[in-house]
């Protein structure tokens, strides 16, 4: 049995910090392909080059919602933790939090203030542990749903029920949205494969119906309009990831996550 | 762009929607916690009349002496507005659509500020003073000095909007 290194934790928290300071470059790619047509557009584009540019020199995260961080490690099975991870990471982030510049965005029932991770490690046929980070914000987190749909629905009826759910989203959680598609399973898997989905990092869009089910939700969802920043140009969605799961005979479990453009995924092997 | 002081409050309610600028000046901040407890409370101090809120937390500031400071989603402090606008604070900043309704029955201004840009709006925050609810840490209510804030006037004072909103 391999011991994983108390290391890991300061691994985990640079990469933290990093994922928050530079951009997404494939959602960089994505807004500086659209060419603006008027000033507003123009501002639009030239403030999220400038904050680039300030993130990059300042040293200060890309967006001030410094997020809720999520931790998936996948382990294989002769891997273990000897020391409690998350209790670990929350020690250091907190401490970290002030240094950094980052925001203490989590609070308890009490009122006290904090910026504490999840962690999920789940076994896996790796022959390395794969860590994968994703710090979200409030705004796109409130855009998730779940729905317990009937077994009957088709994938173009998923595909409806998306597209109206970004509709119905406006501009709340910064937009373009890249989304994260969990169907099948139980409610609770489904969206844990929606997140897991989200972060690009978990075999999504493998198999046939996956991918089909993507490239629906992205033609659809070109009717909607809302636009970079709620601005009404470029696309709502730039990207949409999608996993499905095998389901109950009498279950079709659907969740949708939302990220902002901002979208803060890294990831690191040991 | 025009450029525009917090301060000329003539000059801002006469702004329409669509029209963007840089503002400067004082500014307060006031997000859901503290909004919700000055609500509650019935608390109001005298120098929000005639103020601007901004919708935000900021983060610590970093080893530099930097922070990120960005707008948060306006939406969820709708339900604060009338209370805001019944005690005279003329304007909102935030990003995000938000109730039209309100603004037209009060007549006043929102401005959107760009959502995820928070080390460009950091940049442009010269002082910042928690001066009410201090233990709310970025929930506070904040007195900034802000030096050419880019925004954008989401709704006017007739209840106009720069994007047609579906309701």
């Amino acid at each position: 049995m391999k011991k994983i290194d108390k290391n890991v934790v300061d691994k985990i928290v640079n990469l933290y910090r990093e994922i928050s300071i530079n951009p997404s470059t494939f959602v960089k790619k994505e807004i500086l392909k659209e060419k603006p047509k008027s000033d507003i557009e123009k501002l639009f584009i030239d403030a999220y080059v400038d904050n680039n540019r300030l993130s990059f020199k300042n040293r200060t995260p890309l967006c001030q919602d410094t997020g809720h961080l999520s931790v998936f490690i996948e382990i294989p099975s002769n891997f273990c933790f000897d020391f409690d991870i998350e209790d670990e990471l929350k020690k250091r982030i907190n401490s970290e939090t002030k240094k950094f510049g980052f925001r203490y965005s989590i609070i308890d029932f009490k009122g006290k203030y904090s910026n504490s991770p999840s962690v999920y490690i789940f076994q896996s046929k790796r022959k390395n542990v794969k860590i994968v980070l994703m710090a979200k914000g409030g705004g796109s987190e409130n855009l998730s749903k779940l729905f317990m749909l009937n077994p009957s629905f088709s994938l173009e009826d998923i595909s409806e029920i998306v597209v109206k759910s970004v509709k119905e989203a406006k501009d709340r959680g910064c937009p373009p949205y890249i989304l994260g598609i969990g169907v099948g399973k139980s409610s609770l898997e489904s969206l844990f494969f929606s997140k897991l989905a989200l972060t690009g990092k978990f075999n999504h869009n493998r198999k046939d119906f996956e991918k089909k089910l993507s490239e629906k939700i992205l033609k659809d969802s070109l009717n909607v309009k809302t636009g970079f920043g709620g601005l009404g140009f470029g696309k709502t969605v730039i990207d949409c990831r999608v996993i499905i799961k095998e389901r109950h005979i009498a279950t079709l479990p659907l969740s949708i996550q939302f990220n902002c453009f901002q979208e803060r995924v890294g990831v690191l092997y040991l | 762009m025009k450029d525009l002081k917090s301060s000329d409050i003539e000059k801002i309610k006469k702004l329409k929607a669509g029209d963007h600028l840089f503002l400067s000046g004082t500014i307060y901040v006031a997000r859901d916690r503290v909004l919700n407890e000055m609500e509650k409370k019935k608390i109001f101090p005298s120098f929000l009349k005639d103020s601007i809120i901004y919708h935000a937390g900021p983060t610590e500031k970093n080893e530099k002496g930097f922070l990120s400071f960005g707008p948060t989603t306006s939406k969820r402090m709708d339900r604060f507005l009338p209370f805001l606008f019944e005690n005279g604070v003329i304007a909102t900043i935030g990003k995000g659509e938000r109730d039209v309704d309100i603004h037209k029955k009060y007549g006043k201004i929102y401005f959107l500020a760009f959502g995820g840009l928070g080390s460009l709006y950091g940049s442009k925050v010269k002082s910042i003073e928690p001066v009410l609810f201090k233990e709310f840490k970025s929930e506070a209510l904040f007195r900034i000095d802000i030096d050419r804030f880019p925004l954008i006037v989401f709704i006017d004072k007739s209840g106009k909007t720069m994007i047609k909103q579906e309701k």
